[in-house]
């Protein structure tokens, strides 16, 4: 079983907060993309207020870890889709091409607190750092490009000077040792 | 990885801050019941973490390689030869204009992959024709769905939408020639076409500039866009202001 597909304990506050801790970035770039960039932050934040108020009313637990980072990223979609409509300039025209997302049908998950975060980095970051100096340079460039510039291979090879075909291989190929590396240190499976 | 080489694309703009509303709602629905994808957001999401990854330098250009052989060779010369190679503030715009650039193709509707797309597509063999582009072109085909939608729009030179996705798809290819061919057909169906196909071809020409890394052309066209105060006017005033931020420094 995947870790992403292992029950989701809302026992005390470090199941919840370490799942905030691990998907923040994400969320963080979630936001970036719908709203402004400088919004990015308090919209994400805001999110976890908003699942943090469900969480005192007492709602029920997520069924696996994906499910209750699923209905983070959907918190922040709405929030951001929200923000667009409330801009100075009238917000968007038109929302057909975004609707808002349901909350998972089984419930919302119920987070108790983000103290975790910083605990969750600390943990993580070293883990990383060694995966990723376990990369070719050639390989941790495409990472860099495929995951922080979120380029598509076409443009990554008109950067690089490298082919397509060979470009999907390094990525392939970083993607793999990464989570080799991890899963080594008992952080993935 | 996910499930398709354009899931796999659609995540990777997702993590890049490139994906708007529409798509990223459309993304999240998707890894609710695919494994694959969701493997994939979750091994991306905890590469986030990673400091590392952000100081990754840049790839060594010819000219940067030029650069560290003059730096080992030191000495007067050297530093006269520094200043030559140095990245020019224009060339630092450049990669900045590249890095805002928004070129991800927007969510193909079903109608589309009908071949069916009101009064632009008439008569069975050309909607059979448009709809075997827009398959390519959904499933990231960009280089087979090409040569097909030019020839959608020789044999209906007034399809607006032929000529919108053309554009889009030559976008995807990331070339400097790909671009310019992009930036014409873009201009083609903004003329031909109305309302919110319109705009958009007006936003993606903008976004055609900045990926050539004119960022002065795209500023004007982004203050087009404004001035339209259609559905892209937020995104328009967003990315202006991040855009006029850059060419300021």
């Amino acid at each position: 079983m995947g870790a992403e597909d292992q029950p989701f304990a809302v026992e005390g506050g470090a199941a919840w907060g370490s799942v905030l801790a691990r998907y923040r970035p994400l969320a963080l770039r979630v936001a970036a993309g719908i709203a402004a960039p400088d919004q990015a932050e308090d919209l994400v934040q805001e999110a976890a207020r908003s699942i943090l108020e469900l969480a005192r009313s007492g709602r029920a637990r997520c069924a696996t870890q994906a499910h209750a980072r699923n209905y983070y990223l959907r918190a922040v979609h709405n929030h951001a889709v929200d923000a667009l409509r409330e801009a100075p300039s009238g917000g968007m025209r038109s929302l057909d091409e975004a609707p808002a997302l349901e909350p998972p049908a089984s419930g919302a998950c119920a987070p108790e607190s983000l103290a975790e975060e910083r605990e969750f980095r600390a943990l993580l970051q070293p883990s990383l750092a060694r995966a990723l100096a376990g990369l070719r340079t050639e390989e941790r460039q495409a990472v860099e490009l495929r995951y922080l510039e979120g380029l598509p291979f076409a443009r990554m090879a008109a950067r690089t000077g490298a082919s397509i075909s060979t470009l999907h291989s390094r990525v392939e190929a970083a993607l793999q040792k990464i989570r080799v590396s991890l899963g080594k240190e008992g952080l993935r499976s | 990885m996910a499930c398709t080489p354009q899931r796999s694309e659609r995540i990777a703009e997702l993590v890049g801050r490139r994906l708007d509303a529409a798509a990223t709602s459309e993304l999240l629905e998707h890894v609710e019941s695919c494994s694959e994808c969701s493997r994939e957001l979750d091994l991306v999401a905890d590469l986030l973490h990673a400091p590392a990854l952000q100081a990754v330098p840049a790839a060594a250009t010819p000219r940067r390689f030029a650069l560290r052989r003059v730096l080992a060779a030191g000495g007067l010369a050297a530093a006269v030869l520094l200043f030559l190679f140095l990245p020019t503030r224009e060339e630092g715009s450049t990669e900045g204009c590249q890095r805002l650039a928004r070129l991800a193709p927007p969510h193909v509707a079903e109608v589309l992959l009908r071949g069916e797309s009101g009064g632009d597509v008439s008569g069975s063999q050309a909607a059979a024709r448009f709809s075997e582009a827009m398959q390519g072109f959904a499933s990231g085909d960009y280089a087979s769905a090409i040569p097909m939608l030019e020839g959608c729009t020789r044999e209906q030179p007034s399809n607006a939408l032929a000529f919108f996705y053309l554009g889009l798809a030559r976008l995807q290819l990331g070339d400097r020639e790909q671009d310019a061919l992009a930036l014409e057909a873009l201009r083609k169906a903004q003329d031909l076409g109305e309302g919110l196909l319109a705009e958009q071809a007006l936003w993606y020409r903008a976004n055609a500039h900045l990926a050539r890394g004119e960022g002065e052309a795209a500023r004007l066209l982004l203050l087009e866009v404004i001035e339209r105060d259609g559905d892209f006017e937020p995104n328009a005033r967003t990315l202006l202001a991040e855009l006029e931020a850059l060419l300021a420094r």
